[in-house]
Formats: structure tokens, sequence, C-alpha cells
């Protein structure tokens, strides 16, 4: 029997489970390592060996041997890895015991990337200050602009348009250690499709020509993302003050109760990058400038 | 401060987290993440210990000058709002 990925260092992306033993296949683990947290997913059920191997082709720049982004100091000590567990063939939500169930992929996949999500924001609370964010940073400085916004407002757009040519971060989940550099994220980019009926494809980041970090990223700038449709010429980018700031990024943030004074946190974030900005804007191509601006700066 | 205020007695209650800047502040209290006022923030500040509704009026007017309309009624508005908000405690 065709068992679990032990390691991902064998190039996971690459690695033939193989078709001619999926019959045979009952569990098979894609070990992730996500904001600094270790994440399993174990998948089992028929067919378990080839939706895993889509889960490491799409989760690549995140598989645990090949995830970039080291704990720095400060960093949480190893713990064991927490368990994401994908039944195939299973009906219904997967809920209340935890485990995904179903059979369509897409689904599986994006539900998938909610619940690793989900596992990872559970375990870093108090570890990490996590923003609903995108983040993107220049590939020698690591200077990195943080781009705050609701799910469904831009940040995987943003992500998508302005990542070729710097080193990708998240655009999700923005964990900052208490150090200063930012975990990474390197999840698939949650995109609609042109049918769009619900569910976003998770597309591998390589396919979108976004790359890892491979220097530590730094917060250089925030940005709170504010998406018009239909909006056309210059983005309005409109300073906040401190108090402003933390009000509107507040609701954007993860585990932000469960940890030690956020508040004071974030507002020296805040204030260390030159205070954050509110920008209003219709295309994502029309932020180029201020990314370029932000990521060109001394982190 | 005019006005019968009674014996009523306020006191700030502990936060969480509190960012002040200038006169104002964002606190962190009971899961919630609130914008608190000049007047409010001032009110908190005099009332780090139980202190009484008239010398707490005084004291605030010598900050913020003399409210308009009925100063009574002003501050305990205020302070509902704020013992509300889990910001502060009253007693009798």
């Amino acid at each position: 029997m065709e068992t679990a990925w032990e390691s991902a260092a064998e190039g996971a992306a690459d690695r033939a489970v193989g078709s001619a033993t999926d019959s045979a296949v009952e569990t098979a683990v894609v070990p992730l390592r996500v904001l600094d947290t270790d994440v399993d997913v174990v998948v089992s059920g028929e067919g378990a060996g080839a939706f895993a191997r889509t889960v490491a082709e799409r989760w690549h720049l995140a598989v645990a041997a090949l995830a970039v982004g080291a704990p720095a100091v400060g960093a949480p000590a190893e713990e064991g890895p927490v368990s994401v567990e994908v039944e195939l063939g299973g009906g219904g939500q997967g809920r209340p015991d935890g485990v995904l169930r179903g059979t369509d992929e897409r689904s599986l996949l994006q539900r998938l990337t909610q619940e690793v999500t989900r596992a990872a924001i559970h375990a870093r609370t108090g570890d990490l200050l996590m923003l609903h964010a995108g983040a993107l940073a220049h590939p020698v400085t690591g200077a990195a602009v943080v781009l705050v916004a609701p799910g469904g407002t831009g940040k995987s757009t943003a992500c998508r348009v302005l990542g070729p040519a710097r080193s990708y971060l998240s655009d999700e989940t923005v964990g900052i250690r208490r150090d200063g550099t930012i975990a990474p994220y390197l999840k698939p980019i949650s995109t609609r499709r042109p049918d769009w009926a619900g569910i976003k494809d998770e597309v591998a980041p390589s396919a979108l020509g976004l790359v890892a970090p491979s220097v530590p990223a730094r917060p250089a700038g925030v940005v709170l993302l504010r998406r018009e449709d239909g909006r056309e010429g210059e983005p309005e980018v409109t300073p906040l003050d401190t108090l402003e700031a933390l009000t509107d990024l507040a609701p954007e943030t993860s585990g932000f109760m469960g940890t030690d004074r956020p508040l004071t946190w974030l507002a020296d974030l805040l204030e260390s990058t030159g205070g954050a900005v509110r920008v209003t804007y219709g295309a994502a191509e029309d932020l180029a400038p201020l990314v370029d601006e932000i990521c060109g700066r001394v982190p | 401060m005019t006005g019968d205020l009674g014996s009523k007695r306020v006191r700030s209650v502990t936060v969480l987290d509190e960012v002040v800047r200038g006169d104002e502040a964002v606190v962190l209290v009971g899961g919630q993440v609130l914008r608190v006022s000049a007047l409010a923030h001032s009110l908190r500040e005099f009332a780090t210990d139980w202190i009484g509704l008239e010398e707490l009026g005084d004291r605030l007017a010598q900050r913020h000058g003399a409210p308009p309309g009925d100063a009574v009624e002003l501050l305990r508005t205020v302070i509902t709002d704020l013992e509300a908000a889990g910001l502060v405690e009253t007693r009798d």
C-alpha cells in the first residue's frame, strides 16, 4: 500500500504518487509550513494520492521541506504539526468533526485553503500579529508592502498583478513576528473564475509568475485597500493617523484579542513604517507606483 | 458644576490595551476596539480611582471648558455610554 508522503524533500510537486497505485492509496500526507506552523494535510479515500499531488502542486511554495522563511529569532518553538484531514468521496461539508469531505476537487481545494488558514491562525494566535492582507516584497531588500483588505476586495488580484518581479508573501494573511519580520504564508492564489459560482480556483503561485522570498521580509508600508469597481484615474491616497488606522485595521486582523497588547504592537508597526494609508482605486495596475515606492524603502 | 448628582461615583475600568495619541485614545476592552474621544479620555484619566460626579464635572470643565446646555445631563449621558461600553463603572 502506498502511504504518506513522509517528506516533501523529494520534490512533492513532481513526485509521482502514481496513478497506477492510486486505487491502493488510502492515506497521503502533504506537509505544509505556513505562518511558522507545520500543517499536515492528511488525505484519505479513493484517489488520495492524486488529490495530495494536486494539493502539493498548488501549495508548492509552502510544502514543508521546500518552504522558505525559516523562523526568525523569537519565533515560537517547534511544535508538533497541526493536521487538516480530507476524506475523498464522503458526503456533506465535513463538519462537525472537522474532516473535509466531498468529491468536487475545486470545492475541496477551496475549503482546504480555508481550513489550513484557520488552523494556522489558531496555532499562531498570540505569537504573530496577523492581518487580513496580501504582501509583496522587494526581492533583494525584503521591504514589503502590506495590502490590507476584507475578503474578496482585491488582495489576491493585487498579488497576481503586481507580484511578478517581487517576492510573494501571502494573498490572505500576513503574520508579523515580534522581531518585525514577516512569517510567509505562501498559499495558492485564490482566483475567481469567469463562471464564478461561489467557488474560487486555487492557483499555484508559480503559474502566475510568483516566487517565494529569498531574504527575510519586513513591512515597509501598510496600505488599506478600497477598490471601487469602474473607478478610473489615479488612486486616491489618504494618510491615516495612528488612531484612525487602528480602528480601521482592527476588524481586518486575526487572533487579535488573543494577543498581548495588540493595539500597541500594531501602532508601533504603523508608526515605524511611516503610518498607514487608505487607497481608493479601480484596477490593481493603478497601485503599481505606490507599491514600487513602498518596496523601494529601506526596511 | 451645578445640579444634584447625588452621591454617584465613577471609576475607570482597566482595559486590555490602550494607545493614546494627543488627547484621544483607542482601547481594547470586552473584545472590542473603541475610539475614545478627548472628553471621554479625560474622564477616564480623572477617574482612575472612585470620584464623585460633581468633582469629575468640575475637572472636565477646567480642561475642556464649560459644556453647552445641561452639564449634568451631558455628564450622565457620557457616563452611561462609557459604562455600556465597559470603560467605566459606577456606584451610588
